[in-house]
């Protein structure tokens, strides 16, 4: 292992408009990551590089960025496994706010649209309703999503059309939709295969490989895709019976 | 204060080797789509060379210089159609595992794409065997 | 010309108690406007690190009366009895409720919510959802805010003060960090749901953003804050990152071994093993090292957890997450090799000094969650409770402030104070100084490490607060490099620290004034408990001459003081 590690950000600065690539070395240590790497530099000179992140443990999501040309969250990667220099960019298809931070709002507010939520009267609760194992294990998968929008970073459909709803937003919908207490599946069916919705999807398949928790949001959508045929189906049925 | 936009570049498909291979993907599309004009073009200068024959006997010659250009390039938009539906075929197999409406690890999705393999070679073998059985 | 933004009530902070708090208050009064205020997106709160699980008494053999006992026993007989009584009946349909609105509990195999057994319970109680607790719950309380129209956000705003007006609040000031500007909001109820303050110590399990900014924010607005001493230290967290593995290992049947490969807990607690209370295993812990028998490596020294007789698949279903950390953060698979484990901070029992239904000293200023002391954990936490804390104090202080709010008529900050407070905050962030901040926090961080840790002396209590008061001074000559406020991470922190000096002062005043051993609270000068004298709360208020101590009697009921 080297003495230092080479680090090179790319930076911006809205008080001047400039865009500009600055390199620090940081004193090489096996277990250091990139959040490890941004934060030494911060603390020790001052080089207030803005960025967001709070666990350190890859669980909350905050710390998403772009390095060496993949996103990543800063905090689960290892200097030691990265091409020197390493470069640190901020996430692609956000616009930039400063730094390494990008305004996310865009992509979060269209969790709204897959209705993630259930709707039981909720004043009081009585009882549990009933779920085997087997049945919990249908949402096992996209249940997992820590909504760091790496896969909205990766998906091109999105960077070229924003009103694309996204991988994550139909993810949460199917795992909504595959939950035994959920009553309102065909309101959320019309809701993510409206013309934003599912079948802006190609299937490139690079949202779950960059997936941080392997949800695999691709393989959701092409099941969503699927079941989206069902339902238009069944809606146009119901649509003539009237 | 302002923000920059953060667009894909004019180039993102030329990124990443995922990117790269989801256009090689679509764009075999476009080659089956010519090998389809091209034997479109070819039944229309059939049609045309049947009509001068029943009603124009005398135009015999002129029935093999009409016939005689698409023939001159079957072999070249053969390959091309074909080219284009095995890339086709195998990265569509490729990625029907994963629109399965039930979950599969990793290793039975391969296994899942070995299969669907084997039916569609399976099944190109019986109707080749059939057809020629014919001729 | 800036307009105040009003709202009925504001909710500082969006974990799972400012969650819950939101969604109780917007579900009893559906005209009510409720704001959200955190300074980082919601799904970002520490709540999403909490693994192990949430106490409820579902299960059948199980009486509110034994959960009641744990928990009172637990806290070293500090917390307060009704509190812990009134706690201990609403935990069950919180979890119920949050079943209904679609939190994946891990089951039974009939389906049944399942629950497991966690350190100090005497009975096996702790839902729990696989070992992502945490993170479940506080998705599926946001998911649930996105369903009420009246529930307003506020991402990323940093709030730096709480306005009053005769011991009432009026209103908050703060800086809203993508447009680098600042606003006031007006407010009838104020709910501070902030989280503890593990950051003002180097080894911490808590992410970077818990500083304490709630705690602070009261004590400056005039309420309470109790048992500020009272800190508990997880036994098994990873060395250099703190990273914590959950209780739940343990739970599961995880033993804890030292370097001469014995389970070395039976010579501390051979009833309770490693089921016992964190302090007492904690201390356990650091007593092995003193004597060598812990296994040196390059950060420190540490002890094995081993969960490898627990077989793979039962890791897989219940402790995902565990085997996940130790192979990215420590390269060492659970399955195969044991994991090292260090004890670290972990939660502050201590807060804003609260009553069971939220309400502080100040009109209209609630507190819940872990900011708030109420309180049922006394001088030590039991594993899970906290969670469980979170929802049902969350729940009645957004009950009390939907029924303050209905019956108050709004008052604003005055326009003075607004621009005092804003002046303020461009006179820090255009210091003319020298010091760099994050000196400044690193050598906090260090001296409470070594003055406020698991085993504390007179000495080097005095000492701490000797050093706390220089920092104080070296703070006035600060210098931040960024002179705009956008994402202006340097000014944040900068405040943040100005907060976490506050309660760092308080907490070895505290400290020092307690001359006794309780729970978590250990003096090598005074290792025994003092019930005759220390049977009380200590409530620091603000002075003039700064924050000064009074004491408070614990509220007892039925259980009276015995050996632990």
């Amino acid at each position: 292992m080297p003495k230092n590690f080479s680090i090179k950000i790319k930076r911006y600065d809205p008080g001047t408009g400039k865009i500009w690539f600055e390199t620090h070395k940081v004193p090489a240590d096996p277990k250091l990551t990139i959040l490890d790497a941004v934060r030494a530099i911060n603390e020790g000179k001052q080089a207030s590089v803005s960025h967001r992140s709070s666990c350190q443990m890859g669980i909350c999501g905050s710390c998403g960025a772009i390095v060496n040309g993949k996103p990543v969250l800063m905090c689960s990667t290892f200097c030691k496994d990265l091409k020197t220099p390493i470069t640190i960019e901020p996430l692609k298809n956000f616009p930039i706010v400063k730094d390494l931070v990008v305004d996310t709002d865009n992509a979060m507010d269209k969790m709204r649209e897959a209705l993630p939520y259930t709707t039981y009267a909720t004043s009081k609760s009585k009882s549990a309703s009933k779920q085997t194992p087997r049945q919990l294990n249908r949402i096992k998968e996209t249940s997992q999503c820590i909504k760091c929008m790496l896969c909205y970073s990766a998906c091109p459909i999105f960077g070229l059309d924003k009103e694309f709803i996204g991988p994550a937003a139909i993810a949460t919908g199917w795992r909504y939709n595959k939950d035994t207490r959920d009553k309102i599946t065909n309101k959320r069916m019309d809701s993510l295969t409206s013309k934003d919705g599912v079948w802006k999807c190609s299937f490139i398949g690079e949202c779950s490989n960059v997936c941080p928790k392997s949800v695999d949001p691709a393989g959701a959508i092409q099941k969503m895709k699927v079941m989206g045929v069902l339902h238009s189906a069944k809606s146009i049925v119901k649509r003539k019976k009237k | 204060m302002k923000k920059i936009q953060n667009k894909p570049g004019e180039k993102w498909w030329n990124e990443k080797p995922s990117y790269r291979l989801y256009y090689i993907r679509e764009y075999s599309g476009i080659l089956i789509a010519l090998w389809a004009l091209y034997w479109i073009g070819f039944s229309i200068a059939i049609l045309i060379a049947r009509i001068l024959i029943e009603y124009l006997p005398e135009t015999n010659t002129a029935f093999g210089h009409i016939l005689f250009l698409p023939l001159k390039y079957y072999f070249l938009f053969t390959a091309i159609g074909l080219a284009g539906a095995v890339i086709h075929t195998i990265t569509w197999l490729q990625s029907m595992p994963n629109i399965f409406p039930f979950r599969l690890s990793k290793f039975q999705k391969g296994v899942a794409f070995g299969v669907l393999i084997l039916v569609w070679i399976g099944l190109s073998a019986v109707i080749y065997l059939t057809i020629r059985s014919q001729l | 010309m800036d307009l105040i933004k009003d709202h009925d009530i504001l909710i500082i902070g969006g974990g799972a108690a400012g969650l819950r708090a939101a969604i109780a208050a917007a579900e009893k009064n559906r005209k009510l406007s409720i704001a959200i205020i955190s300074k980082v997106y919601p799904t970002r709160s520490h709540t999403v690190s909490a693994e192990g699980g949430c106490a409820a008494v579902v299960a059948q053999n199980d009486t509110l009366k034994s959960h009641a006992e744990d928990i009172i026993k637990g806290s070293d007989y500090l917390a307060d009895q009704d509190a812990v009584e009134f706690f201990v009946k609403r935990c069950k349909e919180e979890v119920l409720l949050l079943e209904k609105w679609g939190c994946p509990w891990s089951r039974t195999k009939s389906g049944e919510i399942a629950v497991r057994a966690f350190g100090g319970m005497s009975k096996k109680r702790t839902v729990y959802a696989a070992d992502r607790t945490g993170f479940f719950m506080l998705h599926n309380l946001f998911e649930r805010t996105l369903r009420h129209e009246n529930i307003h956000r506020y991402d990323e705003w940093y709030v730096t003060k709480l306005f009053t007006n005769k011991n009432r609040v009026t209103g908050i000031m703060a800086i809203h960090q993508k447009e680098g500007k600042m606003k006031a909001f007006g407010a009838k109820a104020i709910i501070v749901a902030t989280g503890g303050a593990g950051k003002i110590f180097k080894h911490t399990t808590n992410s970077s953003i818990k500083t304490g900014d709630g705690m602070a924010l009261a004590f400056e607005a005039g309420a309470y804050l109790k048992d500020m001493e009272m800190v508990q230290f997880h036994p098994t967290t990873l060395p250099k990152t703190g990273i914590l593995i959950s209780e739940a290992a343990r739970g599961e049947g995880g033993y804890l071994i030292n370097n001469k490969k014995e389970r070395f807990l039976k010579k501390y607690i051979p009833d309770a093993m490693e089921l016992g209370p964190r302090d007492i295993i904690s201390r356990a812990i650091l007593n092995e090292y003193r004597k060598g028998n812990g296994i040196k490596g390059p950060y420190g020294q540490y002890v094995h957890l081993d969960i490898r007789h627990l077989g793979e698949k039962k890791i897989n279903e219940a402790l995902p997450q565990v085997r996940e950390l130790a192979k990215d953060f420590m390269d060492s698979d659970p399955v195969s090799k044991p994991i090292p484990v260090t004890p670290a901070q972990h939660y502050t029992m201590g807060g804003i000094a609260t009553n069971k239904k939220g309400e502080t000293n100040v009109k209209g200023l609630f507190a819940a969650g872990e900011t708030a002391c109420v309180s049922i954990h006394g001088a030590n936490r039991l594993g899970s409770n906290s969670l469980a804390e979170c929802l049902v104090f969350g729940a009645a202080a957004g009950d009390s402030a939907a029924n303050f709010a209905a019956k108050t008529k709004i008052s604003h900050p005055s326009k003075i104070s607004i621009d005092q407070e804003k002046k303020q905050i461009n006179d820090i962030l255009h210091n003319k100084g020298k010091e760099n901040p994050y000196d400044i926090m690193k050598e906090m961080q260090e001296t409470m490490d070594e003055c406020s840790n698991i085993v504390r002396t007179q000495k080097k209590l005095e000492k701490g607060i000797k050093k706390i008061k220089n920092l104080q001074k070296r703070f006035q000559k600060i210098k931040i490099e960024q002179s705009h406020k956008v994402f202006n991470n340097e000014l944040i922190n900068a405040l943040e620290l100005k907060n976490m000096l506050t309660l760092t002062e308080i907490a070895l005043l505290a400290a020092k004034t307690r001359k006794e051993s309780r729970g978590g609270h250990y003096r090598s000068d005074y290792p025994k408990r003092n019930d005759n004298r220390f049977l009380k709360h200590l409530l620091a208020g603000k002075t003039q001459s700064g924050p000064k101590l009074t004491e408070k009697d614990v509220t007892i009921t039925k259980w009276k003081p015995e050996k632990r």
